[in-house]
């Protein structure tokens, strides 16, 4: 059913439906926030404004749909979604040093420093600033298969047969690496 | 957890991972107990494995409502049931819908539970209640039909599948005033009654059990899950434990193991009393339930989303606070102070003896509400408060009964009656005093929302701005004497104020900081004239020194004599202090309130000014303008004899020389109050701070939206998006629109601030941003909320698109050619490729412009409205959303709106647009919250008449 409506979602934005946009927004600018910033590391996290382009790469990540996308299931759509973001959040940091070395250049923005709207929910605002910042630090220190099966499953909201498929290995397994992958992390968390 | 075996590892991560929390603590447990050498890492492991759950869970949030994990374990047939999708996951396990071939043919909901010893028997409890289960036949109940175990050991339940939504979900998405959702709820208690009837009890009474579903067009809520809750707690001998055996502790406190969403569960079945739950149990869930349709709110904010029933009984502690202080909305709040909050706060006492006794009597008394006599929960509470309140402050209670029958009856005889008042007096009056006193907070909240009310101030709202100064400002302006003398007077009792406090006071003071930095400052000054520093002008320095230090050393008293007030004052008795605090929190609400900049008696005063300022332009300066304006729309055809009387706020400008309609200034909206004139071509000369400016469309009917089924009709595009039918004539009233976007200029005159991503003064590509820039980044609120303040408005869908159309019926305003836009608006065009800005443009169309741009660059259309193509978009006030746009329509301006709904129309022609999607019939919508540098204004008013 979610899948349904993702589907919908898109199929609708696609088409040109602002509103359909927007709740693909509304409902996925929490995961994605998280997402980026758990993949960006801590040395970009360290810019606190960096999240707040997140929203309007979302926006332009969405947006683009709009040029024509299909829709090949969500499991390879969420993919799609999280991965563009992330490459567009590194491009505009990039673009953002460039300019900074060289502040007189002007180009048309694209609404890349709106202000956070109230309505969203970000990590920080949910469980604070001190113990997000603790998790991610926590999150950094897992070896590379670990960080990748939970964001698939905890933030990408991927299911077992879908990580599975993403990871080449069964469902059973993926199932087992994300179980390993989660104590690993609460031990981490303890000791960091 | 090295010693933990690969296959106990992956049945650990199962457990965990695949079953619930109640499921998971059994689980883990007969895990433990079968390999009891690794009871330890089996515990340990897996608290592990949740906590780093947990910690991941806050991170992705808000995940959507009612969100179904993937449908990794749904079963294709159960028993002889064929599952076709699944609808939903509760606590328990998967609700799917299925098909049933035998005996009927018919749709069902089947609730599927993971299996387990305690599932089990709940198949054999159910099996105790199915006869009454059956007995129950009533429309509001959805019947149980069925009960079995599938042939991998989970147990399940068969159920009438509604197809609806939760009642909340309902009543939000429909829009339903107070009292259509008030007339829902007592379908609701008309059921549960039935069922109580029938000996049946509820027990998880709760939105998601409470579904509405339409039948010929009529909305029938049907109460599902019935006997269900009964059958599944498993506080009674469920697992073999005897419930007051020594094992019953150690059980109670496993996670998760209540029955029903602790929000909406009675006190009694939150502490642990599910046997005992009864008839008022589920009482106290209708009032929940209640609270939230009417409040739209939960009566308390969860930080988890499941909170533990040790947490729900820590809430419980505390009363909760009425639905209207939980509205979000002024108008809601009004409408449910009184004697809704008084029925829904009786619905949830935590004492039940003191609820209502059964469903029927708490929809009598909606009922008694809906017909305007009064409700028997608003007469008790006020009894019940009245008599607490006197308790708590011990006071005489006689005396003050006695004086208050006098006061009711109106006649004091007897002389023995009178010698007992008169000998009482004083404390009598005293009581009375407090009373009155106490009451002024809910005072100040009406007078408050009274006062939101009075907008826009134009002069016809001078004899309720006056009424409100009688009824409410003034006789609380009298009160703050009252309340002053009050705390005095109760000050005289306080324990004294030792050094201590007054030390305490001193330091908590917000100014004692400035106070300790003036101190500093003028020992730093001593020091240097002490030891002056080899400086070749020092004498002179030295006189500069001498003078600021004395300054200081006044500022000294000054601040000493501020921070030395006394703050704080103990009593003895807790009633007094009690007292104390809320009469001086009062004193202060009560001080912002009668003076100073920004408080009610201000703001009134103000509106007041503003309103005789404008009667007396109308009447005086504007009058022979106003009359010219009338006889330029009398002379108009196009008007239909409409007679214009002077509308507030505006002033005539005459007519444009191209379209001859007739333009009004909003002066309010200017920096500076000077009128724009027209030139010799009759054209108006703005700077940057000029105000609105308005023209007076003509309405009638026209045709609205494209059609791509008839290239002989109207309105034909053969590539008709959508949402842009149906096509339909429309017919509007004359109303007021205008002639450009909204500035950043007038938002900020008009009190808007600056919100907009483009400020004035930045550069944007290669020109300085002005004034005249359209505002951006506002949205639909604050845009609705702030236009209200003046009489203003956003236009409706059917105004603007109106507006675009200006008499054409072709796909563009244009023509029906893509390329008929050049030279009329600021599209996404070959600047904005050129610029390589990152949105897709049209080659073939060049304005110039690569970002947003001054208002009024383009040329005008026949109304001589500038920038409905490009530019910025423009919010309507509509709804966004298919259905709605197919609603009939409000008289006068064509308005589809169901209030309730998030997404709000616009229209969006705007820089980033290309040719494509600025037909005169593109439609689009947005989020009620979005801002964007995209979306602007252009304000509307209706034509006072």
């Amino acid at each position: 059913m979610v899948a349904e409506r993702t589907q919908t979602l898109v199929t609708a934005a696609t088409q040109g439906d602002e509103g359909a946009l927007d709740e693909l927004v509304v409902e996925y600018l929490p995961r994605l926030q998280a997402y980026v910033r758990l993949q960006m590391g801590a040395a970009l996290r360290a810019r606190e404004a960096t999240v707040d382009v997140v929203q309007s790469v979302c926006r332009e990540v969405l947006g683009d749909i709009r040029e024509g996308f299909e829709y090949r299931g969500r499991g390879p759509f969420l993919r799609w979604l999280f991965t563009s973001a992330l490459n567009k959040v590194r491009d505009r940091h990039r673009y953002q040093q460039a300019a900074r070395r060289s502040p007189d250049r002007e180009r048309p923005s694209d609404g890349a420093d709106l202000p956070q709207p109230s309505w969203l929910s970000p990590s920080h605002e949910a469980i604070g600033k001190e113990q997000a910042e603790a998790l991610e630090r926590a999150f950094d220190r897992l070896p590379e298969h670990y960080r990748e099966v939970i964001t698939m499953s905890r933030i990408m909201g991927l299911s077992f047969a879908e990580i599975g498929a993403a990871l080449d290995r069964s469902e059973h397994a993926a199932r087992l690496l994300l179980g390993r992958a989660l104590a690993r992390l609460a031990e981490l968390h303890e000791t960091t | 957890m090295s010693e933990l075996r690969a296959d106990l590892e992956e049945r650990i991560v199962e457990i965990c991972l695949d079953l619930d929390a109640e499921q998971r603590t059994l689980a883990l447990a007969q895990l433990a107990a079968a390999e009891p050498a690794a009871a330890d890492a089996i515990h340990a492991f897996a608290a592990r494995l949740l906590r780093g759950a947990e910690l991941m869970a806050p991170l992705a949030l808000p995940p959507s409502g009612s969100e179904i994990r993937a449908a990794d374990d749904v079963p294709e047939w159960i028993d002889d049931y064929r599952v076709i999708e699944p609808l939903g996951r509760g606590g328990f396990g998967l609700v799917v819908l299925a098909q049933q071939t035998r005996p009927v043919e018919r749709q069902v909901a089947i609730k599927l539970l993971l299996s387990g010893a305690a599932t089990r028997r709940a198949i054999v409890r159910f099996e105790a209640e199915r006869q009454a289960l059956a007995r129950m036949t009533h429309p509001g109940i959805a019947q149980v039909f069925d009960a079995g175990v599938t042939s991998d050991q989970r147990p399940y339940f068969v159920m009438e599948f509604v197809p609806g939504s939760a009642i909340t979900s309902y009543c939000r998405d429909q829009g339903l005033d107070i009292e259509a959702r008030l007339r829902l709820f007592l379908q609701v208690c008309d059921a549960v009654q039935h069922a109580h009837h029938r000996g049946i009890i509820h027990r998880d009474l709760k939105p998601s059990n409470v579904l509405v579903a339409e039948v010929d067009g009529r909305a029938l809520p049907k109460v599902i899950d019935f006997g269900i809750a009964k059958a599944l707690d498993r506080r009674v001998g469920a697992v073999g434990v005897d419930p007051s055996g020594p094992d019953a502790a150690a059980f109670d406190t496993l996670e998760g193991n209540v029955i029903g969403s602790p929000i909406y569960m009675s006190p009694e079945q939150a502490a642990g009393d599910a046997a005992a739950a009864d008839t008022r149990s589920d009482v106290y869930s209708l009032g929940v339930l209640l609270y939230e349709l009417l409040a739209a709110r939960l009566p308390i904010d969860l930080e988890t989303r499941s909170p533990t029933p040790a947490t729900m009984l820590a809430l419980y502690a505390e009363d909760p606070p009425p639905p209207s202080a939980r509205a979000t909305t002024i108008s809601t709040r009004q409408r449910l102070r009184g004697d809704l909050d008084a029925i829904v706060l009786t619905a949830m006492l935590r004492d039940r003896e003191r609820r209502y006794q059964n469903p029927a009597e708490l929809a009598a008394d909606v009922e008694c509400h809906l017909r305007g006599e009064a409700v028997t929960a608003r007469t008790a509470t006020v009894g019940y408060r009245l008599r607490k309140f006197l308790r708590r402050y011990r006071l005489q209670v006689s005396a003050a009964a006695v004086v208050m029958v006098a006061l009711v009856a109106g006649t004091i005889t007897s002389l023995h009656f009178e010698r007992v008042a008169r000998d009482e007096a004083t404390s009598a009056s005293e009581s009375l005093e407090k009373f009155h006193l106490l009451a002024i907070g809910s005072r100040l909240d009406d007078a408050e929302a009274a006062l939101e009310e009075l907008r826009p101030a134009w002069p016809r709202m001078l004899p309720r701005l006056y009424e409100w100064r009688r009824q409410h400002g003034e006789p609380l302006a009298r009160d703050l004497p009252r309340l002053e003398a009050a705390l005095a007077k109760l000050r005289e009792r306080s324990l004294d104020y030792t050094a201590a406090d007054a030390l305490a006071d001193r330091e908590n003071h917000p100014q004692y900081p400035v106070l300790q930095g003036i101190v500093e400052a003028i020992e730093f000054m001593g020091e240097q004239l002490r030891e002056p520093p080899p400086v070749p002008n020092w004498p002179q320095i030295e006189r500069q020194l001498r003078a600021r230090r004395q300054q200081y050393v006044e500022r000294r008293k000054d601040y000493e004599q501020h921070v030395s007030r006394r703050q704080t004052w103990a009593f003895e008795k807790r009633e007094d202090r009690f007292l104390h605090d809320t009469l001086m929190a009062l004193q202060r609400r009560l001080r912002t309130f009668t003076a100073g900049y920004g408080s009610a008696t201000e703001r009134l005063q103000r509106r007041i000014d503003r309103a005789r300022e404008l009667a007396d332009r109308i009447g005086r300066d504007d009058a022979l303008l106003w009359q010219t304006a009338a006889r330029g729309v009398a002379a108009d055809p196009r008007f239909a004899g409409l007679e214009l009387r002077p509308q507030p706020g505006l002033v005539p400008l005459g007519a444009d020389p191209e379209s001859g309609l007739q333009e009004f200034y909003h002066w309010e909206s200017s920096g500076t109050r000077r009128v724009p004139v027209r030139n010799a071509d009759g054209q108006l000369q703005f700077e940057d701070k000029s105000g609105l400016v308005f023209v007076l469309l003509p309405g009638g009917s026209f045709w609205l939206g494209n059609q791509d089924s008839d290239p002989q009709a109207t309105n034909y595009d053969v590539r008709a998006e959508p949402t842009a039918g149906p096509c339909r004539e429309v017919e509007l009233a004359p109303f007021l629109l205008s002639k450009f976007e909204a500035t950043k200029a007038q938002w900020q005159a008009l009190g808007g601030g600056t919100p907009s991503e483009r400020r004035v003064q930045s550069v944007l590509v290669n020109h300085l941003v002005t004034g005249r820039y359209p505002v951006e980044s506002v949205d639909w609120n604050a845009a609705t909320e702030l236009l209200a303040n003046y009489g203003l408005v956003l236009p409706t869908e059917a105004q603007w698109e109106y507006a675009m159309r200006a008499g054409t019926t072709t796909i563009w305003p244009t023509g029906d050619e893509p390329e008929s836009l050049q030279g009329h608006g600021n599209l996404a065009d070959a600047t904005a490729a050129r610029l390589k800005s990152p949105w897709p443009s049209d080659s073939f169309l060049e304005d110039g412009y690569g970002h947003q741009c001054a208002v009024g660059r383009f040329e005008p259309n026949a109304f001589g409205l500038h920038d409905m193509i490009g530019n910025v978009g423009e919010w309507c006030r509509d709804n966004f959303a298919s259905f709605v746009y197919r609603r009939p329509v409000t008289k006068d301006d064509a308005l589809r709106s169901v209030p309730e709904l998030g997404a709000r129309a616009l229209r969006r022609s705007d820089f980033k647009t290309r040719a494509v999607h600025t037909k005169s019939a593109s439609r689009n919508g947005a989020a009620m919250q979005a801002r964007r540098e995209t979306i602007g204004v252009r304000p509307a008013r209706r034509l006072e008449r």
